[in-house]
């Protein structure tokens, strides 16, 4: 089993908050509706209290939808990446798997899903829990996502996962190691017909492991826990 | 060339299933769903420039899951039949599912789900058999591709590797009604096979393991001819199939891509080719349709006749004949096998 530097989920937190924004959408109409009523069985019914509470309960249904299908997107993510952790942790001990590092260097921040350091290097693992047929060039800005309801866009994970590396390139080069980065995108749904052909791309777990134990062990063990304290203890630097 | 894709429903098992449209330059579109890999549209220009969806379907997901006829279906572990449904390999006998009376038909790889994935102007399809799968041994991996190319040629290719060793035998059971998938029968359409010899059939249209030439039987298409020609001639081998239901040697060296069929119709102009790399194939005239029960594309039932299937493949009941050209499978070995529907319009 791999080593595993569990950090705090940015994802969780960001859910939390749709899941409060829902439970708003519910109380504020239904205090002002009570507030109503008392005031109706008090026979002093306050017109204002009873329009506010209508407009609350239109705006809360709309904003009910909407952070209800954030909520779920963030959801379908953070068991994506749980996936991408279970499969990736089955890597032999000397490896090591960051989950949800967050990184900053001159004004930019990556947040990422996993980063694997062994003596073969690093791999930033950006995870997607797509599913559907998924469509488009690896050059290209958005790819498509056929789904029951319909084709929609999404953004390309490799342009998402080539900023990260730059990104984690120069943070190493900061603390004075000097290894390559290596990137991949790993679609963690069965559901997922990935029809984009690059090297960088993977939708089983052995493929994924097989491919991030294929490269030639080049790093020495020091080496490799340079990296490890470089990567798990970076402080934020803005 | 465009492939393009939908939802096009879940199964009973609850997979989701997606729905792949190849269309080229000409207009013509092939249309395949992950379940079976099955070909469920092809749309065909004919000798007037009208598109005619030439082969036999259903409307939807759970008439394919309910229907018997394997319609469109991509076909094995061993297409066609297996004499009392086992066979010995290596010394070990294997004892399969009868589904055909006493004899094993076609396998499940029909009803598998697959997963497609577009990789350049190729549909790509793959599903696992697991071992033990209808009892035959060895977990195998099977790859079946889909092309549409701008000379309105449908490529089918097919591969498959096992962790054990194993018997193979795959094909794709299409029905073609080269007028229109509703337009009546298909005895009058015209057809010529390159094959010399066919397998003699038994009551149960198991090779009885004699190869006979065509020559002067109601089963020489040597020279082209209504496939209902002969059909009511009285010849033993047609009564007991209750039609064309026989494999036809072909006469090509093994292995090699080569024309074996071409069938044509006097109604609709359109002529399709048919190559094959495999040694045979079963001409099926769709004896059994009206039997399938489960209503065709327009609602109805389907008629006898409707269709004509040109199923290649390595022959039937191969492992009571060892003389027939190989199916095993080793591990360290890679089934391929293409097959080519191409259409014109005379």
């Amino acid at each position: 089993m791999a080593i595993l530097h569990k950090k705090h989920n940015a994802n969780a937190g960001k859910r939390a908050g749709f899941l409060a924004g829902q439970a708003l959408c519910v109380l504020v109409p239904a205090a002002l509706a009570v507030w109503y009523v008392v005031g109706l069985v008090q026979k002093q019914p306050l017109q204002p209290v009873l329009y506010a509470a209508l407009a609350c309960a239109a705006v809360g249904a709309v904003l009910f939808r909407v952070f209800g299908n954030r909520s779920e997107i963030l959801k379908s993510g953070i068991e994506g990446e749980k996936q991408a952790v279970d499969a990736l942790k089955v890597l032999p001990y000397s490896y090591h798997v960051v989950s949800n590092p967050v990184y900053y260097i001159n004004g930019r921040k990556a947040e990422l899903d996993a980063v694997v350091i062994g003596k073969n290097g690093v791999c930033i693992v950006e995870t997607k829990n797509h599913t559907g047929v998924i469509t488009g060039r690896p050059q290209d800005e958005w790819w498509s996502q056929t789904k029951r309801r319909g084709t929609k866009h999404m953004k390309n994970p490799l342009l998402q996962v080539e900023r990260q590396a730059s990104i984690l390139e120069q943070v190493l080069r900061e603390a004075g190691c000097k290894c390559p980065v290596r990137q991949m995108v790993y679609f963690a749904s069965k559901n997922a017909r990935v029809s984009v052909r690059d090297s960088r791309i993977f939708v089983g777990d052995e493929a994924l492991r097989k491919a991030i134990r294929a490269e030639r062990e080049t790093l020495s063990p020091s080496e490799v826990s340079a990296i490890v304290d470089a990567l798990t203890w970076q402080k934020e630097k803005i | 060339m465009s492939i393009t894709s939908k939802y096009y429903g879940r199964t009973k098992a609850g997979a989701e299933i997606y729905q792949y449209t190849l269309e080229n330059a000409n207009g013509m579109k092939v249309c395949v769903i992950e379940y079976g890999c099955i070909v469920t549209n092809v749309w065909v220009p004919d000798n007037g420039g009208v598109l005619r969806d030439v082969v036999l379907g259903y409307r939807e997901l759970a008439d394919y899951e309910a229907g018997t006829a394997s319609l469109g279906s991509f076909v094995g572990r061993y297409a066609n039949r297996i004499e009392k449904a086992q066979f010995t390999l290596n010394g070990k006998t294997y004892y399969l599912e009868p589904n055909d009376g006493a004899n094993h038909l076609h396998g499940t790889f029909g009803r598998l789900t697959y997963q497609g994935s577009i990789v350049d102007d190729s549909l790509v399809l793959t599903g696992r058999s697991p071992d033990g799968d209808d009892g035959f041994p060895g977990n195998m991996d099977i790859t079946v591709t889909y092309k549409l190319t701008d000379d309105n040629a449908l490529v089918m290719d097919y591969t498959a590797v096992t962790d054990a060793p194993t018997i193979i035998n795959l094909t794709n059971h299409t029905y073609f009604n080269l007028d229109g998938c509703d337009s009546g029968d298909v005895l009058h359409q015209e057809l010529w096979l390159d094959a010399d010899r066919f397998t003699e059939g038994n009551a149960e249209t198991c090779p009885t393991g004699r190869i006979l030439p065509v020559r002067g039987t109601p089963m020489d298409f040597t020279k082209p001819k209504a496939i209902g020609r002969d059909m009511d001639c009285g010849d033993e081998q047609l009564r007991m199939a209750s039609g064309y239901d026989h494999n036809f040697v072909l006469n090509k060296d093994g292995g090699m891509l080569a024309l074996g069929a071409i069938a044509k119709s006097p109604v609709s102009g359109i002529r399709m080719e048919m190559y094959t790399t495999q040694p045979g194939v079963q001409l099926y005239t769709g004896n059994f349709l009206a039997n399938d029960g489960v209503p065709g594309k327009n609602g109805k039932p389907h008629t006898k006749h409707q269709g004509f299937c040109l199923e290649t493949q390595h022959f039937p009941c191969t492992p009571s004949h060892p003389e027939f050209p190989s199916v095993t499978l080793a591990p360290d070995e890679e089934y391929h096998e293409t097959t080519v529907y191409q259409f014109k319009t005379e």
